[in-house]
């Protein structure tokens, strides 16, 4: 799951000094459950209009299905990356790697 | 595609007229988007204001993104050059979700009600990832 995947790389987050959210348009209910039962070590955001969906692309419609993907921004604010195509099982691991190449890169 | 469907909006004119006048407006300008017809005040109130003396809405556009967030407000309407105004405006403030690009703000609750606003993460000098994903249970 890609929850999952994000959870068991919480510790490489905290190293590259990243706030990490899952987002959907379930309720805080919903989340609550879900992070108990998953033992999620991050938020998820309450997102039942679809607001955070659709001013970030991964959403269509306020009634829509949010799709797959991930937005990740610099401590700048700058959007850095933009992933259409997550695979839920290695996507901790990918934004991981993408951190480790940001440090080599600078 | 009008100019400003290009940028992705939908364009609504707004007054305090009823249906029948603007139906008659749109027909005889030939308008290619829709006139709302506020005749309790109540968009009116809430957005423009009243020009007192004269019982209409005052002159204003306003630019509302995808989320519901405000963007723009122009209180200072030109009525000859407004479309084209309009359109630049739209294009300066609309959020571009594109690399490079910058943020745009948001604010949110989690599962705990707890709220996150990305300005307030950026001055702790963090990284932010945004991961959606369809459903809590379905597939995660």
């Amino acid at each position: 799951m890609q929850v999952c995947s994000l959870r068991d790389e919480s510790s490489s987050f905290e190293k590259y000094e990243a706030h990490v959210f899952g987002i959907t348009s379930d309720d805080a209910d919903s989340h609550q459950k879900f992070s108990a039962e998953n033992q999620l070590n991050f938020p998820l955001l309450v997102d039942t209009g679809r607001n955070l969906a659709l001013l970030y692309g991964a959403a269509n419609a306020p009634d829509g299905s949010i799709q797959r993907s991930a937005v990740i921004i610099d401590k700048t604010g700058k959007i850095i990356e933009i992933d259409k195509k997550v695979n839920a099982s290695t996507h901790g691991a990918d934004l991981v790697n993408f951190f480790k190449t940001l440090e080599t890169s600078n | 595609m009008s100019e400003i469907e290009a940028t992705g909006s939908v364009l609504f004119g707004v007054s305090v007229d009823d249906v029948e006048s603007h139906q008659r407006f749109k027909a005889e300008q030939k308008f290619g988007f829709s006139l709302l017809a506020d005749t309790e005040f109540e968009v009116s109130h809430q957005y423009s204001g009243i020009i007192e003396n004269f019982n209409a809405s005052k002159r204003v556009t306003f630019i509302i993104d995808k989320a519901g967030y405000i963007r723009a407000i122009d209180r200072e309407v030109n009525v000859k050059t407004h479309g084209e105004d309009v359109v630049a405006l739209l294009k300066e403030v609309l959020p571009k979700i594109e690399v490079g690009q910058p943020a745009p703000d948001f604010i949110a609750t989690d599962g705990t009600g707890k709220t996150h606003q990305l300005s307030e993460l950026l001055k702790e000098k963090k990284n932010v990832v945004l991961s959606f994903y369809p459903r809590d249970f379905g597939r995660g």
